[in-house]
């Protein structure tokens, strides 16, 4: 059935059904509900942002009265009128009086005239709907208006009578068509055109009326159609065929009206992209228009022109705009790639909103962004003085900020004003202080990097090792020997401990992993435990053999949990089996019960033989060994390796 | 809900189109009240009478920066100026309230002056309206009254009649009705559409919006209520009420529709499509038809459409369809002399609205020109010839005709062998599959509808005298209702 057949089914439905409802009055209650919730929900619109929690409790508030209503009727009629809802020929409590800015007055001047939810209605349905009473109410547009966006949807469950839809338009008379007519002239053209022979059907016709293959649609059209709508409808097909026919005309302009109108479309235009999170659009329209001002600033013609331009682009020195700025970047979904267009963005702002700028960056919760744009910002400075106030700040994100700045700079006088942060009272600041120094001069950040690697606040230690892993020469290795010094290692907690271990590890340095293995003779089993989960992952244990074979002669090593050994035996490896192996077998081959308990003895031999029986047939010791163990071995010896299969 | 606004629901952060009306609208209000209530309480010749024009034609003035022309008046709902609602209920604006009065009394929907209205003029507008008891009940004649009276003392002042808003909910209408409903509000509404564009004024664009919307819902219904030959026969027309842009603008909007429909957009898609079809030509004037001018009313509409952007892909790409339409061609097929370019020339929406454009108008005639349209047959086989030529994109040109076959609707046929016309209504995709067709007399009165295959017709070339009757389409047009 045609949607538009189904749809009539339905208002007859409803016409018909008031007279036939039970519990009408009870009914009526439950809708005045419904109602309420709507103005709620607007409220809330205007009060919160729309991720706020609220919004899920009307909704469900909302599921629940539906409900009740969808256990009596099967669709929910309300009926608009200037009054308010109306339910079953009811007027509703609530809908009357709703001040003027109410749900039922938006409806009905939109042309709303009743609005219905059929049972089945979904939990998206419910969010979307909100959400397009959100979009005309508080977020007002020209363009759209509820009927639009609800057909935009096209909801299963939600349906809508428009005021055009009850308007009837009359049949087409002869006045609709009159137009200047010769009826003489139109009398004699038909005369001959019957008196003439009708043309004799040719080749021509045949293939035209056969529709030839080249005339045909075919699914490659469709194909074709479909991929490039998707890149058309995308921002970058669209947007930016109409930015670049914008920028093209401005750049061509003359001093007409319509190069006017056109200088006062871009200079609000670029500030409309900036409210919508395009910030690179933004900035190239902002480019254009000053690369258009430079064009017309000699010539008197085109004055009115300029000064256009000059009020557009004095946006920049107004602090609302500034702070609206900051509001999209937080609270819009702002792509990744528009980060830098946000940078360059905020250094085209007057240098004296500065402080102001810096404040209002803390305010971005996304440390990819802040990042950017204030690596923008110091890119661009002429001069360090506007940034000065910033670092006496209280906030010391502000301060944090600041220095960031200072990343992207290249003006000399950074230095000095680095060497005066380092110290700050902020380890925040200290850190980033200490990020940008290292850049400068790396005399000048070591101590205050050794500092913070060994300081109270364990972020501050990660950042830090992780910055001095990466230094290289041999100034570090001082600040990392100490690092793994026992009494140190033993102070830190397993994520921490985790963590230098997989710096280290990233780092590929062979000096470096040599010294983390030294962990291996640390007395508490735990932390060399934690070691051998993590050591084996090394893709070469070349680096680490002095330190296996001292493992393997230490006292310890016999009396390894099972795990702990068969992770040691991980790094039992061709590149070092020769020197390993005979230690191994000193320490273990010969252990027995008595002073151990046998199954202990009896798992790590498993652990050690499992591994050694890989190589007996690359390597001769451990085929030599394996034969002599099979015979000469010991209970326990014999047992394992015929458990093992060999 | 997503824990973040999308790009499109700002929130508190989008401007009004026209910051001066919420700045100074609540204000031209009062002051045009304050004006009216000192004039029928104290006469014109009076100090606060003065004062109070002073005021209202300071408010006017601020007003008019922005816009050249004012409209004030009462929409049923709440007071309007410029057409953005002054909310009704707002606490202490008892003059809002007292406004509504005075327009329903008036049986006056709205008032529109210039922005340099003169001061007599305003206090001349308010002595004329004053003879309306506030809270009695308007009519029509009250309306009549004042229009003669306001023609005569306040010739720069237009009115327009008040619109009561109905109670009771009449059935809904059928879909032929619909059709012809949002046929004629398209069309209707072009030219105001097009003065406002000219005066730089804002203007609605939720009517257009909701028409195209309603074509699109028209066109892809495939039930037996499917109104597609219906639509596709009403974009044939020459002039619905001799309004031959506005026509031409609803054709183009519905042929590039129909061509879009059989790429299988989606109707997400079609919308913007039918939209910028429908405003292509938004700042063409006649000075340019007679100029043979096809760059002036490109950069003028595109220029202007963007002033209005409200950064909404749709409106983006009617502004770019206003820029990019005669891309390659022009309409009667000169080369524009741009380099030829396969494929895409321009966006793929607009490459079938440039078709559809091209079609609509080599295929009719134009009042007062003394152009020679071609069949619309003919007009097919053109547009392959100048796929060919690479002025078109080839699959836009087959989407077109699988949308309006070989005989396309409108198209005045002969039938072979017989002292016959024929009205094509649209169907005819092949030589094998008759289709029904309207017939035609030697006076081109319709007497029956017979199925007919292609070959037993032959394609008439219309002459300006050679057209089918205004009878005959609307008995036509008429014929396409629900039974």
């Amino acid at each position: 059935m045609a949607k538009s057949a189904k749809k009539r089914e339905v208002i007859e439905f409803l016409r018909s059904m008031g007279d036939e409802v039970q519990n009408q009055e009870e009914l009526t209650v439950i809708a005045s509900e419904i109602i309420l919730l709507f103005h709620k929900v607007l409220k809330g619109f205007r009060l919160y942002p729309m991720n706020n929690p609220v919004f899920e409790t009307y909704a469900k508030e909302f599921v629940v009265n539906i409900e009740k209503l969808h256990a009596h009727i099967p669709v929910i009629p309300l009926r608009i009128t200037k009054d308010g809802f109306s339910f079953l020929d009811t007027l509703l409590d609530g809908g009357a009086d709703d001040g003027g800015d109410g749900v039922s007055w938006i409806l009905f001047n939109d042309g709303i005239r009743e609005i219905f939810f059929q049972r089945g209605l979904e939990w998206d349905e419910i969010t979307i709907f909100f959400r397009i009473l959100a979009k005309v109410t508080v977020f007002a547009n020209e363009d759209y208006d509820i009927a639009t966006l609800l057909w935009e949807e096209e909801f299963e469950h939600i349906g809508y009578i428009v005021e055009e839809e009850l308007m009837e338009s009359p049949l087409f008379d002869d006045n609709d068509f009159e137009e200047v007519f010769d009826f003489d002239a139109h009398s004699n053209q038909i005369k001959k055109v019957l008196e003439q022979k009708d043309r004799e059907l040719n080749d021509e016709d045949a293939t035209f009326f056969e529709v030839k293959k080249d005339f045909t649609i075919l699914n490659k059209d469709v194909d074709l159609y479909k991929k490039l709508i998707g890149d058309h409808i995308g921002e970058a097909g669209i947007v930016t065929t109409f930015f670049k026919e914008i920028a093209r005309k401005l750049l061509l302009g003359s001093d007409d009206s319509l190069t006017e109108d056109l200088i006062t479309t871009a200079s609000t235009l670029w500030e409309k992209l900036v409210m919508f999170g395009a910030f690179n659009e933004g900035v190239l329209f902002l480019k254009t228009l000053m690369a258009v001002g430079r064009k017309m600033a000699d010539n008197p013609r085109w004055e009115r022109h300029i000064d256009i331009l000059k009020k557009g682009l004095d946006k920049l020195n107004d602090d609302a705009f500034i702070d609206d700025i900051f509001r999209v970047a937080e609270y819009m979904d702002v792509s990744e790639d528009q980060y830098t267009g946000l940078g360059e963005l905020l250094t085209m702002i007057p240098s004296h909103h500065l402080p102001k700028v810096l404040r209002s960056v803390t305010t971005l919760s996304e440390g990819a962004m802040r990042e950017k744009a204030l690596a923008g910002i110091g890119k661009s400075l002429k001069t360090l003085k506007p940034l000065m106030e910033s670092f006496d700040d209280g906030d010391w994100r502000v301060v944090r900020n600041a220095v960031t700045v200072l990343k992207g700079s290249t003006l000399p006088e950074r230095g000095e004003i680095l060497r005066k942060v380092i110290n700050s009272e902020f380890e925040q600041v200290r850190m980033e202080a200490l990020s940008v120094l290292l850049d400068i001069s790396l005399d000048e950040a070591l101590p205050a990097l050794e500092k913070s690697v060994f300081s109270p606040d364990k972020g501050i230690r990660q950042m830090s090792f992780h910055k001095l892993v990466t230094i290289k020469g041999n100034s570090v290795k001082p600040i990392i020997n100490r690092v793994f010094r026992e009494q140190h290692i033993l102070s830190l907690d397993n994520d921490e401990l985790l963590d230098l271990f997989s710096t280290v590890m990233d780092s590929k340095r062979d000096d470096l992993l040599d010294l983390m293995a030294s962990l291996l003779q640390v007395k508490e089993g735990k932390v060399r435990s934690l070691l051998l989960s993590y050591l084996p992952q090394t893709p070469s244990v070349k680096p680490i053999a002095r330190q296996l074979m001292r493992s393997v002669q230490s006292e310890w090593f016999t009396t390894l949990s099972s795990q702990d050994m068969k992770n040691f035996m991980k790094m039992v490896r061709p590149e070092v089996f020769i020197e390993l192996f005979p230690l191994i077998e000193r320490a273990v081959f010969k252990l027995e019960g008595g002073m151990f308990n046998k199954s202990d003895v009896t798992e790590l031999k498993k652990s050690v033989f499992s591994a050694i029986v890989a190589y007996k047939n690359s390597h001769t010791e451990a085929a030599i060994w394996l034969k002599k163990a099979t015979t000469e071995g010991s209970k326990t010896t014999k047992k394992v390796l015929q458990e093992l299969g060999v | 809900m997503s824990d973040r606004i999308k790009r499109d629901e700002s929130r508190h952060l989008l401007k009004q189109l026209d910051q001066n009306i919420s700045e100074y609208g609540y204000e031209f209000s009062s002051a045009f009240y304050s004006l009216w209530k000192s004039v029928k309480m104290l006469g014109v010749e009076n100090d606060a009478v003065m004062t109070n024009v002073t005021r209202l034609m300071g408010v006017v003035k601020k007003l008019g920066e922005s816009s050249p022309t004012i409209s004030f008046g009462y929409n049923g709902i709440d007071v309007a100026v410029n057409g953005q609602r002054l909310k009704g209920k707002r606490t202490g604006a008892d003059y809002l309230s007292m406004l509504t009065q005075l327009f329903t009394s008036m049986y006056i929907g709205e008032f529109i002056f210039p922005g340099e209205i003169e001061q007599g003029e305003l206090i001349n507008l308010c002595l004329v309206t004053t003879s309306v008891t506030l809270g009695n009940e308007g009519s029509e004649d009250t309306y009549k009254r004042l229009l003669a009276e306001m023609t005569e003392k306040c010739p720069s002042v237009m009115l327009s009649m008040y619109e009561e808003v109905e109670e009771e909910l009449p059935p809904i209408i059928d879909p032929a009705q619909m059709a012809r409903q949002v046929y004629r509000t398209l069309v209707e509404e072009y030219d105001e559409f097009t003065s406002k564009l000219n005066e730089r004024r804002s203007f609605n664009l939720k009517k257009a919006i909701r028409a195209i919307q309603n074509i699109v819902d028209l066109l892809t219904d495939t039930s037996e209520e499917s109104q597609f030959h219906h639509l596709m026969t009403l974009a044939s027309l020459n002039a619905y009420k001799q309004n031959y842009f506005g026509t031409h603008a609803t054709n183009t909007a519905i042929l590039s529709m129909a061509a879009g429909i059989h790429l299988k957009m989606s109707r997400n898609v079609l919308v913007p499509l039918g939209l910028a079809g429908y405003f292509h030509d938004i700042a063409i004037t006649e000075e340019d038809m007679d100029n043979n001018d096809w760059k002036q009313h490109t950069e003028r509409g595109f220029i202007l459409m963007s002033r209005l952007n409200s950064l909404n892909l749709p409106m983006m790409e009617s502004a770019l369809a206003n820029a990019l339409h005669h891309k390659n061609y022009d309409s009667f097929g000169e080369d524009l002399g741009d380099s030829r370019q396969g494929g895409m020339a321009t966006t793929p929406l607009l490459e079938l609205v440039k078709i559809a454009d091209y079609f609509d108008t080599a295929t009719r005639w134009w009042q007062g020109k003394k152009n020679q349209p071609i069949s619309r047959a003919k007009a097919i086989k053109v547009i392959f010839d100048r796929v060919a030529q690479k002025q078109f994109a080839p699959a836009a040109a087959r989407a077109f005709l699988a949308s309006v076959g070989l005989y396309p609707h409108g198209s005045l046929l002969k039938l072979r062998g017989e002292p016959f016309f024929a009205f094509s209504t649209g169907g005819f995709m092949s030589n094998y599959q008759p289709v029904g067709t309207v017939v035609l007399d030697d006076l081109l009165k319709p007497i029956d509808k017979r199925d007919l295959y292609p070959a037993q017709l032959t394609d008439v070339e219309p002459t300006r005298d050679l057209r089918v009757p205004p009878s005959t389409i609307a008995m036509i047009l008429n014929d396409f209702k629900i039974v």
